[in-house]
């Protein structure tokens, strides 16, 4: 653990203030001073507050509905919320770019119903199109972090303030809403963290004009070889998120508090005869749907069809591209040779995540020493360092001297393995904490030694979020693309770069054809985890 | 079968001292429980004899020998859980059978049938433990504790789960079953009645301490402490003063009482302050015994086979319990109470601990 993610820091951070052997600042002041850097450094700060306002913008509603109404399948989108923890960023915004882009479909089909000669909407390549991406991706954390603390308030609480004589309003932002403010702030800062440090989404979404550190960085090592400037921007980045994350683990910790709910809350059906209040609801759930179902549905589509002679023709033509074993130049490598690295490092990560995650969640869920909270800390960091930094970092490391490794692949694999273990922890420990010791002694005291207690009793009890965990991982690994951008050399490629690359090429079908592909695992994944996981992440039912 | 000795044992957790010098003994194939209030470290002590904690000082001696270096695995003493802790991804003869892994020369599949008969369990083989009931499911904590021949039977709360009535007859079943196999049993319970029912020796525990150790009737009728008297079924405990002492021991009631004659049991001086027991079956009403107590009725309350009557005799409230069939009671009625001197017991107060 120590050897695999903080010495590649290490290095990482020497690499950004020791030039032959001398401390300088140089790099590092260079980032301050040039107001390239700063506006890059701001202008990541300030996407990421208002994607995290419109996550709750949207997010807060959808909270509300699943309180206060019922409608049909309610249990599954409930469910769905957890999908933007395993769904492949670059997908999204495959999906984006398809439904929002200039030519996309929502623009075309405008087109066609309002004769319109241009595009009406000019959403992507800008902060906008950055911000409804990422608010795609975590209003549904703000819903499940709000909504499932809002179903267990206790309805007395209103009704005294009723009773009190408040109105409405009141009652919400002087009742409701403080009460919630424990689990909006929790995701908020959550959503926050995540979008300060996405790269795929700004990447592709962003243009030529808008970069974030995580993109700079990018830039600054792949694409001009700056390293040492890379390297000290990614200390900022690293040393800012780490903050970011610190905060967030104190608010956790210091607003998880179980509400249970004396008596279940009323709902009321959706579906009813349509009142102000009603159609409101619906409204806003059409144009929801427009954001969530419609780059997900264009994602499909695309993949099916072909433009051929001016018509549009459904064809199977991509998927069998995407699994051509001959040398594709857009790609610099065989398609097929991707998706078969893809599940070889998912399996790999897979396995060493669990390798890793397994030890450290016994000692959490079951030891109490001294600085547990420190421990915690530097086990979860990877949650809340940049995948960019840490591809760099380990680039650093693993494959330079003096340290190179011989199989390059496996720094991907450990990149991957760090990036997914903090999951396979958080899957495991309540499951474990869940363990009463009675079953445990009475092995033991049936004559088992601590071990073999472990192997007959707790093992078989925590199948299942060791499941949880490993197809987290798994799904985590497959989706992956920021560090292993960093690290990946042609022959490495796996399906999110390829998607990547086919993007940039603007070949959507491919990109689209794999990204299906890629949707369609980590949305079994999801499956998996929803059936099998247990109050993940704060999605308690 | 074996003798289990505590000497001094003490144990802290934290701030918390559960344990503070405990020392007893279960001789072998003896009953003993010990009984007391949640957190009077009754629990721990089971613990600490199973091996899952490890005590600050004092040992603990199986047949004479120190175990504290042995590991759970190694004392060979079955335990029962207060929520039986069966292993919710085994049948219950997997549940009953995992024992006998770790001994040799054990037909397992006999001896899970064996067992399994012998908490009438049989033909449950193959069910899951979350389809039994509550009883059953305590049924098969006891056949899995008893699977693999232990030296020691050690019963943590087993029937708190249970409803009342089935509460008492798996106690008769868990008593008749440790008097056939000959195991040396230590039981915890918190129900004071299950202790005295079940048990050969009770110890009466308070706040990490043994206030008495007894048989129980000794627990019952001669309390060592007011602890006792007041936490092992309904008493009267009444202040009073010794006024003269002879064959028989005068007591002044207090604050206005009579005086009552009471049996002699050690060395009492006149002018001592005394607690005086008097177990509310004890008393009758009107009657001839050589003590008499009056009193105005202040309430009843009707339990089926007896009533409480609860009377006002200047001092504090009395409790006497009378048959079902007593003649027509009245609130406001005075009443004449006898009891003999042979069923009164005097507890010499301790001054509060430090």
């Amino acid at each position: 653990m120590a050897l695999a993610f903080y010495y590649p820091l290490l290095r990482l951070f020497q690499e950004g203030v020791v030039e032959e052997g001398k401390f300088t600042l140089k790099y590092l002041g260079e980032v301050f001073a040039e107001p390239y850097f700063r506006h890059v450094i701001l202008f990541t700060a300030e996407q990421a507050l208002l994607s995290t306002l419109l996550a709750i913008l949207i997010g807060l509603p959808w909270a509300y509905i699943f309180t206060r109404y019922d409608f049909p399948m309610k249990d599954t989108l409930r469910s769905l919320t957890i999908v933007p923890f395993v769904l492949p960023a670059i997908t999204v915004a495959v999906g984006f770019i398809l439904f929002f882009g200039n030519n996309g479909y929502l623009n075309r089909m405008l087109m066609e119903v309002f004769h319109l000669q241009g595009p009406p909407l000019r959403l992507l390549y800008s902060l906008k199109g950055i911000v409804l991406a990422h608010a795609f991706y975590n209003a549904p954390i703000i819903t499940r972090m709000v909504g499932a603390q809002w179903e267990r308030l206790d309805l007395a609480y209103e009704e005294s303030a009723q009773a009190l004589g408040a109105g409405r309003a009141r009652r919400f932002f002087g009742v409701t809403l403080p009460l919630l403010l424990p689990s909006l702030m929790t995701g908020a800062a959550l959503a926050f963290i995540f979008c300060f440090l996405s790269f795929p989404i700004v990447l592709a979404l962003g243009g030529a004009r808008f970069s974030t550190i995580e993109v700079e960085i990018y830039t600054q090592f792949i694409v001009l070889y700056h390293q040492r400037l890379g390297a000290a921007l990614a200390i900022v980045e690293v040393l800012l998120s780490l903050l970011f994350t610190y905060g967030y683990i104190l608010l956790e910790g210091h607003f998880t508090r179980e509400l249970e709910a004396v008596r279940p809350r009323p709902t009321a059906p959706l579906l009813r005869q349509p009142t102000p209040g009603r159609i409101i609801v619906w409204l806003f759930i059409a144009f929801s749907s427009l954001l969530f179902l419609g780059p997900l549905i264009s994602v499909l589509y695309d993949s099916f069809t072909r433009e051929w002679a001016g018509q549009t023709i459904f064809t199977l033509h991509w998927y069998s591209y995407i699994f051509k074993p001959q040398y594709e130049a857009l790609i610099g490598a065989p398609p097929l040779r991707a998706v078969l690295n893809s599940l070889q490092f998912g399996l790999a990560a897979m396995g060493l995540a669990g390798l890793i995650g397994l030890p450290i969640a016994f000692v959490i869920a079951r030891y109490r020493f001294r600085g547990r909270r420190a421990f915690d800390t530097l086990v979860m960091a990877p949650l809340g360092v940049s995948s960019v930094a840490l591809g760099a970092a380990l680039l650093t490391a693993f494959l330079r001297p003096p340290l190179q490794l011989r199989e390059g692949w496996l720094a991907i694999v450990l990149a991957h393995a760090i990036l997914a273990y903090p999951f396979v922890i958080r899957a495991i420990v309540p499951v474990l904490e869940g363990l009463e010791r009675g079953p445990v002694e009475a092995a033991r005291g049936l004559g088992a030694s601590r071990l073999g207690a472990f192997r007959d009793i707790e093992l078989p009890l925590i199948r299942r979020g060791l499941l949880v965990g490993a197809v987290f991982a798994f799904a985590i690994s497959l989706g992956e693309m920021s560090a292993t951008i960093m690290l990946a050399r042609p022959e490495w490629k796996t399906m999110p770069l390829v998607i990547n690359d086919l993007r940039a090429a603007r070949s959507f079908g491919g990109a689209s054809a794999m990204s299906s592909l890629l949707i369609l695992v980590t949305g079994g994944a999801f499956v998996v985890i929803e059936r099998f996981g247990k109050r993940l992440f704060g999605g308690g039912r | 079968m074996i003798q289990v000795q505590l000497t001094e044992i003490s144990k802290r957790f934290g701030e918390i001292l559960a344990v503070k010098d405990i020392s007893f003994t279960a001789e072998e194939g003896e009953f003993l429980t010990l009984v007391g209030p949640s957190g009077c470290g009754k629990t721990t002590i089971l613990r600490l004899i199973a091996g899952f904690e490890r005590p600050d000082t004092g040992d603990i001696l199986f047949d004479g020998r120190s175990v504290l270096k042995d590991p759970p695995e190694a004392r060979r003493v079955g335990m029962v859980f207060q929520n039986y802790a069966l292993f919710p991804h085994m049948s219950v003869g997997g549940n009953v059978a995992y024992g006998l892994r770790f001994r040799r020369g054990i037909d397992r599949g006999e001896r899970v049938h064996e067992l399994l008969q012998l908490v009438d369990l049989e033909g449950l083989e193959r069910r899951d433990p979350a389809e039994l009931s509550a009883g059953q499911r305590q049924r098969v904590a006891l056949a899995r504790a008893l699977a693999p021949e232990p030296k020691l039977l050690l019963l943590d709360e087993p029937l708190s789960a249970l409803d009342a009535k089935l509460r008492e007859r798996l106690r008769l079943e868990i008593r008749r079953l440790q008097r056939r196999l000959k195991i040396t049993a230590i039981y915890v319970t918190h129900d004071q009645e299950e202790a005295l029912a079940i048990s050969d020796h009770v110890a009466v525990m308070s706040t990490g301490r043994i206030e008495q150790l007894g048989t129980p009737w000794e627990v019952y009728y001669r309390p060592a402490t007011e602890f006792v008297a007041s936490f092992i079924g309904h008493g009267n405990l009444l202040a009073g003063v010794i006024t003269e002492v002879g064959d028989k021991v005068k007591v002044k009631l207090l604050p206005e009482g009579p005086e009552v004659l009471v049996r002699m049991e050690r060395d009492y001086r006149p002018g001592q302050e005394v607690r005086l027991l008097l177990r509310p079956e004890r008393i009758q009403l009107n009657g001839s015994s050589e003590n008499k107590l009056h009193g105005q009725l202040r309430g009843v309350e009707f339990l089926g086979d007896a009533l409480w009557a609860y009377l006002d005799c200047g001092g504090d409230e009395l409790r006497v319990k009378l048959p079902a069939l007593s003649p027509e009671l009245e609130e406001g009625q005075e009443l004449e109470l006898s009891f003999s001197s042979q069923d009164c017991h005097l507890i010499i107060p301790s001054s509060p601990r430090g």
